[in-house]
């Protein structure tokens, strides 16, 4: 069974490290547009915009992933535009946007189970360019609506929980 | 009576059962590959299936229904765990709904033969009970099965003295079709009393001894077959008596298969393909809006650029020909919507037939009546409000209304009466469905919640008389005390209360023990448009819903009063003590004004209340595109759903319910 589906990546940087989505998931690449906040949404769901007629939330993989916790938005602040397997449209917010990459999947590691402040579970694996490693995230797992409910649910409760046993 | 036209209920029965066969594939499709499937897929096809049998029984596909049934009653155990999925049964369930598909093709174009369709169904009950643990169980369940089917016969055979239904009823055909295949020695005369007259004297069999053996009706129709094999038999049968006035000397001729084909095809049930509508998905109606939606932002770029214009001349041409523009992208935007929206009779019309059918199985006698057929309803709501008023209708019919013997002892008129009505009010669409039979036994629903586990003895003890009458939307309620085809395995009205409210409406019920029920469901008239007010806080915009304002104004300080620590503000209106609502620390935004004076309160409808909401400022009044907000993401606090504004950004829209839940 083929771990991936396509063998294009479109690659991006989020921090120094560059990071690879499959192409076939990917529908648009856009400038940080006008976003509409989300009341009460964890801190890295930026809010949502318009993605040709659908409601698409944006989020900050830099935030989500703890990579960039505060990083700053401007009009020429990239936004890539994915379709998830369930057809969901979402923005995601990179550093910028680096290149397509063909990619061996013979020269795929599997991602390594230790203090990445991505969990393994979120990879598809890791890929060696030159001397460039490539991280390969497995963009429905993150994507995900059970998961990005639970964890925005999460984020959202805890300093809840901390009240009621203080 | 002129008769209903049993085919154009068929026909939406076929639509309906088509979008449910691809539904029910792509599960198992699905379960099949991944191994698995959880509770709530097997529920989702259990509903599936109880709603392909309840229908098509309503449109008189009685082999088919009673195959469905089976099938059913399968998943049924899968569901209540006495079977336990196994890899091979995502396959078996497959083949079996491909067997059902079958069937229901051919009963409905009546070439299903009676004997192919026993041993097929057998064949399939062998294999599914070859799942269960006890194989004695096969011998009981095809016993069971048989019985049934005889029931179903019983039921659906057309009694109606007048026979509309005579000519285009399958179970009647397909018993004249195994006459002619001769495969079935029902007597004759059984088959009149059915209303088949008129049939050839010669038996089959002796029309095949002779080569040219034709057999005359009343009148003579020589056969200009090209080439006639020695065992061919001709059998001649007229329309059977009571579609004489329609086709009197029509005289069906039965030669071979290509004959045979000829003969049937003006009677039989064809799909139609040139109707005169069009069955469209609501998404490629959606798609045609965001279309638009975009289009509309692309104009007002335009007239923004042509603003900035220096040439007058150019300017006053160009304003001139997008004001046209956008007279036309209006009017498109008008009727885009307006294919969504139905008269209620669309949903109306499909029940006398179904009411009619069950009150006859059921031996009672039943006045439906129905008011407001012309109120207009979203297209996207009747889709899911049928399923739900159907059980309604049909739970009312069954364990509402009682049989004449009943009635009569209680002193009520012998036929009961079903009224159904439909009326616009406080911007909601309000059904209801009213019957005068003898009510919900309370007592026997109370006691069924308890040993569910639904209710505890102590909650029992505290419950009113509405709260009780509530319970029967709990999952597995079902009074009725036998599991018959038209309800009572206890699914429904759990699914009529998750159905409604998937369509943001309400359901209530009141019951008088002995006099009748009424189902009142409030639902929003659409799904899709919204009349909104903008309002401000701060920087950010929401929209308010029309319908939920009450009043606005800016308050003076002695309206303004505190309860204990100055946290909880109520306005004082009149006669009323209004809760104040700040917005900005719900929405967590920076208001422009703290104190309530400054800005501008508008008081709203709530859940069970008024209450005020303090904003900085309105803005316009204008009509949103509602979209969901939770296909995409959770749903947040007081946030109803989103809309694509005029200028591209997006909106978020109050929900004023959800508001109070917070405090």
């Amino acid at each position: 069974m083929a771990i991936i589906e396509s063998n294009q990546l479109l690659t991006f940087k989020l921090g120094s490290e560059t990071y690879g989505i499959q192409i076939n998931k990917v529908r648009e690449i856009l400038t940080y547009p006008v976003v509409t906040p989300i009341p009460d949404a964890s801190r890295w769901v930026k809010g949502v915009i318009n993605l040709r007629g659908e409601v698409a939330p944006v989020i900050d993989l830099r935030v989500r992933f703890s990579i960039n916790n505060d990083p700053l938005y401007t009009p020429r602040t990239i936004i890539i535009a994915v379709k998830t397997q369930d057809n969901r449209m979402i923005g995601l917010v990179v550093d910028e946007v680096s290149d397509m990459e063909n990619i061996d999947l013979d020269r795929l590691y599997p991602a390594p189970d230790m203090g990445a402040s991505i969990a393994p579970e979120y990879l598809k694996g890791l890929f060696k360019k030159d001397e460039k490693m490539i991280v390969i995230l497995d963009i429905d797992r993150i994507l995900d609506k059970d998961e990005m409910q639970r964890l925005s649910r999460q984020t959202h409760e805890a300093p809840h929980v901390h009240a009621t046993s203080a | 009576m002129a008769g209903f036209d049993i085919n154009k209920y068929r026909q939406m029965f076929l639509e309906e059962a088509e979008e449910i066969f691809e539904t029910i594939d792509t599960i198992l499709l699905e379960a099949e590959e991944t191994n698995s499937m959880d509770n709530e897929t097997i529920n989702s096809l259990f509903r599936s299936v109880h709603t392909l049998k309840g229908n098509s029984a309503s449109v008189e596909l009685a082999l088919f229904a009673a195959l469905a049934h089976e099938i059913e009653f399968f998943m049924d155990r899968l569901r209540t765990g006495e079977l336990s999925f196994e890899e091979s049964m995502a396959g078996l369930l497959i083949e079996s709904i491909d067997t059902l598909k079958e069937i229901l093709e051919l009963e409905l174009s009546d070439e299903l033969e009676q004997g192919y369709y026993n041993s097929t169904k057998c064949a399939l009950l062998e294999k599914l009970d070859a799942f269960s643990e006890e194989s004695h169980e096969v011998q009981i369940l095809i016993e069971h099965q048989v019985e049934e089917q005889k029931d179903d016969f019983g039921l659906l055979l057309p009694m109606d003295e007048e026979g509309a239904f005579g000519p285009i009823s399958g179970t009647v055909e397909v018993d004249a079709f195994g006459l002619f295949d001769d495969e079935e020695t029902l007597p004759a005369s059984e088959v009149s009393d059915d209303g088949f007259g008129f049939f050839d004297e010669e038996t089959p069999e002796a029309v095949a001894a002779e080569d040219d053996g034709f057999g005359f009706f009343d009148d003579e129709i020589p056969i200009s077959s090209p080439k006639i094999e020695d065992d061919d038999h001709f059998g001649f049968f007229d329309d059977i008596p009571t579609s004489v006035e329609k086709h009197i000397d029509e005289i069906k001729i039965v030669h071979d298969d290509t004959v045979v084909e000829e003969a049937k095809s003006s009677k039989k049930f064809k799909p139609e393909s040139a109707s005169n509508s069009i069955r469209v998905d609501l998404s490629k109606i959606d798609g045609l809006m965001n279309n638009i939606g975009e289009l509309v932002i692309a104009h007002s770029m335009l007239t923004q650029y042509t603003s900035t214009m220096e040439d007058q001349k150019i300017k006053s041409d160009l304003s001139e020909r997008l004001d046209l523009i956008d007279r036309h992208i209006r009017e498109l935007q008008e009727s885009v919507m307006s294919v969504r929206m139905v008269p209620m009779e669309t949903v109306f019309s499909k029940f006398p037939k179904v009411i009619r059918d069950t009150a006859k199985s059921l031996n009672k006698k039943i006045d439906f009546r129905h008011t407001g057929e012309s109120v207009e309803i979203d297209k996207a709501m009747i889709e899911g409000l049928t399923d739900p008023l159907m059980h309604i209708v049909r739970n009312a019919m069954d364990h509402g209304i009682e049989t004449p013997e009943v009635r009569r002892k209680a002193g009520k008129h012998e036929s009961g009466t079903l009224m159904m009505s439909a009326e616009q009010a406080n911007g909601q669409m309000i059904i209801k469905i009213q019957d005068d039979g003898g009510g919900i036994n309370l007592t026997r629903v109370t006691a069924k919640a308890l040993e569910n586990g639904v209710i505890d003895d102590h909650q029992a003890s505290q419950m009113t008389k509405e709260e009780k009458a509530m319970l029967i939307f709990a999952p597995g309620l079902s009074t009725a005390e036998a599991v018959t085809a038209i309800s009572g395995r206890g699914v429904g009205m759990d699914v009529v209360m998750s159905n409604i409210k998937k369509l943001g409406g309400t359901v209530k019920v009141d019951t008088e023990e002995g006099y009748g029920s009424t189902f009142t469901i409030a639902l929003p008239l659409t799904l899709a448009i919204l009349d909104g007010l903008t309002i401000r806080i701060g920087a950010e915009q929401f929209i308010l819903p029309l319908s939920v304002i009450i009043e606005s104004l800016n308050p003076e300080a002695q309206m303004i009063k505190q309860i204990g620590d100055n946290t909880s503000e109520v306005l004082m209106l009149r006669n009323e003590f209004i809760p104040v609502v700040r917005l900005h620390t719900i929405f967590n935004v920076k208001p422009d004004h703290e104190k309530l004076t400054d800005g501008l309160l508008i008081v709203v409808r709530s859940a069970t209340q008024k209450i005020a909401l303090f904003v900085d400022e309105f803005m316009n009044q204008q009509q949103f595109v509602i979209k969901p907000l939770d296909r995409n993401f959770r749903n947040a606090h007081g946030i109803g759903g989103a809309t694509v504004r005029g200028d591209g950004t997006i909106g978020l829209i109050i929900d004023t319910m959800n508001i109070m839940n917070k405090y």
